[in-house]
Parts: structure tokens; C-alpha cells; sequence
């Protein structure tokens, strides 16, 4: 049993540390971005209305692993009136 | 033809457990299959290496619905790991928010996995498991506790 999740960690392990980086900071938002709306008893189109898009683009934005940029990170960030991320100075 | 089919553990944390299915005689899963298939493919290995993370932050953070990409009816739990401008699919069945099962994959060319006999193939294999899991469940002979499926080494599957 233990010999197939040491085969997963050596896979993971294998995986180069950008995209594994990468992922991870995604998914934290995208878990942030989930704490955020149901704190708030918010649904997606409810943010979806709140900012003027479309349903879709919020589901392609806050869904599975996307690579937001700053200024939709921005934008969702306004709408929830809470921040996303932090920077470390 | 039936298949007797097992379930081993892949991943396992204080949010989540990740098991793969195996319909092999030597225990090969599904997911091993995946990974022999994609890790050394030069066109689909960055799309492989997210597909790895994603699965490493399910472990970290939970199996949250919204990291899922829902490919059945709403009713039941099959999903994809959904992998941006990637074409690569993993599919699996997102039990509750502690327990996915990991199912096989591949490069979704089609606009829907029922026009891929490959994918497809993949596809009933997991929700005819997902059928045979459940029964299990109301019957009581596997249950879900805490972030376990109990019972599932007492019961053969056949698929």
C-alpha cells in the first residue's frame, strides 16, 4: 500500500518546482476565492453580476487551476471587497 | 466480460485521500497507466506535470468542488482535472471532499469524450465503479469515515 504513494511523492518530486509553484499558488486562490463567496453567501453569478461579466468568464476564472493575472486577481479582489493574496517585503 | 477490480491508495493526507482503480492482475492502476503514458511525451508533459500539482494541492487544500470540472450529470460525481489551454484529461470520481478516485486519461481531440472511443471507454469504467461503489455504500458494506473508504478490501467489484 505504501509503495504506490512513494511512487506518487517520486513522481511529484519529479515535477519541476515552477509549475509546481505555479499550481499551488493557484489553487490557494482558488480555495481563497471559495472561502471569500460562501463567507458572503455569494454565489458565482452573484459575482459575475457584481462585476459585470459574464457567468462564463467568472467559472474559467475561479474554477480548476487557471493562470489569473494581476489585474483579474485585482478585479475579483475589489468585487469580494477582501484581499486575495499578500506580498512578502 | 467481467472485470474484478480493486482500489489502492495513491495519496493520502489530513484533507484528502486520493485511490486509483486497478482491473489488472499484476495491481496496476488507472493512474499508473496515465503516468506511463504522459510522463516522457514531449507534446503533453507540461500538461501532465500541472495534472501532478493539481492532485499534490487536492491533498494540500481538499478535494474543493470548484477544482473540479463536473463531466457527467450533476447528479453524480464523475469529473476531469481541468488543466488550462490543456488538452489532457484526467477523469475521476470526486466521492465527497476528502475521497477522489483516480481513474485513467488522455488528450481530449473531440469536443466531447463520447466521440473519443478511447476516452469514452475510460469514462464508463468509472461511473459503471461509481454504481457498484454505491450500492456498496447503501447496502453497508463500505462506508465513507473521515477521509477513508472502509470495507473495500472485503469487496470484490466486478465491472
Amino acid at each position: 500500500m505504501k509503495n504506490k504513494q512513494d511512487w506518487f511523492n517520486a513522481k511529484s518530486a519529479a515535477v519541476p518546482k515552477p509549475i509546481m509553484t505555479e499550481v499551488q499558488l493557484s489553487a490557494d486562490i482558488i480555495a481563497r476565492i471559495d472561502a471569500l463567496l460562501k463567507q458572503k453567501n455569494m454565489t458565482q453569478r452573484d459575482l459575475a453580476r457584481k462585476m459585470g461579466k459574464s457567468e462564463a468568464v467568472i467559472s474559467r476564472w475561479t474554477t480548476g487551476f487557471p493562470n489569473l493575472t494581476l489585474r483579474s486577481i485585482a478585479e475579483i479582489s475589489c468585487a469580494l471587497q477582501e484581499p486575495l493574496i499578500t506580498v512578502v517585503n | 466480460m467481467k472485470r474484478k477490480t480493486t482500489l489502492d491508495v495513491i495519496g493520502k493526507s489530513d484533507k484528502a485521500s486520493l485511490y486509483s482503480i486497478s482491473f489488472e492482475v499484476d495491481g496496476t492502476t488507472e493512474f499508473e497507466k496515465f503516468v506511463t503514458e504522459f510522463e516522457m511525451n514531449a507534446t503533453y508533459n507540461e500538461d501532465y506535470q500541472r495534472i501532478i500539482a493539481a492532485l499534490q494541492a487536492i491533498l494540500r487544500l481538499g478535494a474543493l468542488e470548484r477544482f473540479f470540472r463536473p463531466e457527467g450529470k450533476r447528479s453524480d460525481s464523475l469529473a476531469a482535472i481541468p488543466i488550462e489551454g490543456g488538452r489532457l484529461r484526467l477523469y475521476c470520481l470526486r466521492i465527497s471532499e476528502q475521497i477522489v478516485i483516480l481513474g485513467n486519461g488522455g488528450v481530449k481531440t473531440t469536443k466531447t469524450y463520447e466521440e473519443n472511443p478511447k476516452l469514452y471507454g475510460y469514462v464508463i469504467d468509472l461511473k459503471r465503479f461509481e454504481r457498484i461503489l454505491f450500492e456498496n455504500m447503501e447496502k453497508g458494506y463500505v462506508s465513507i469515515e473521515e477521509r477513508e473508504l472502509t470495507g473495500i478490501e472485503d469487496v470484490t467489484f466486478n465491472i
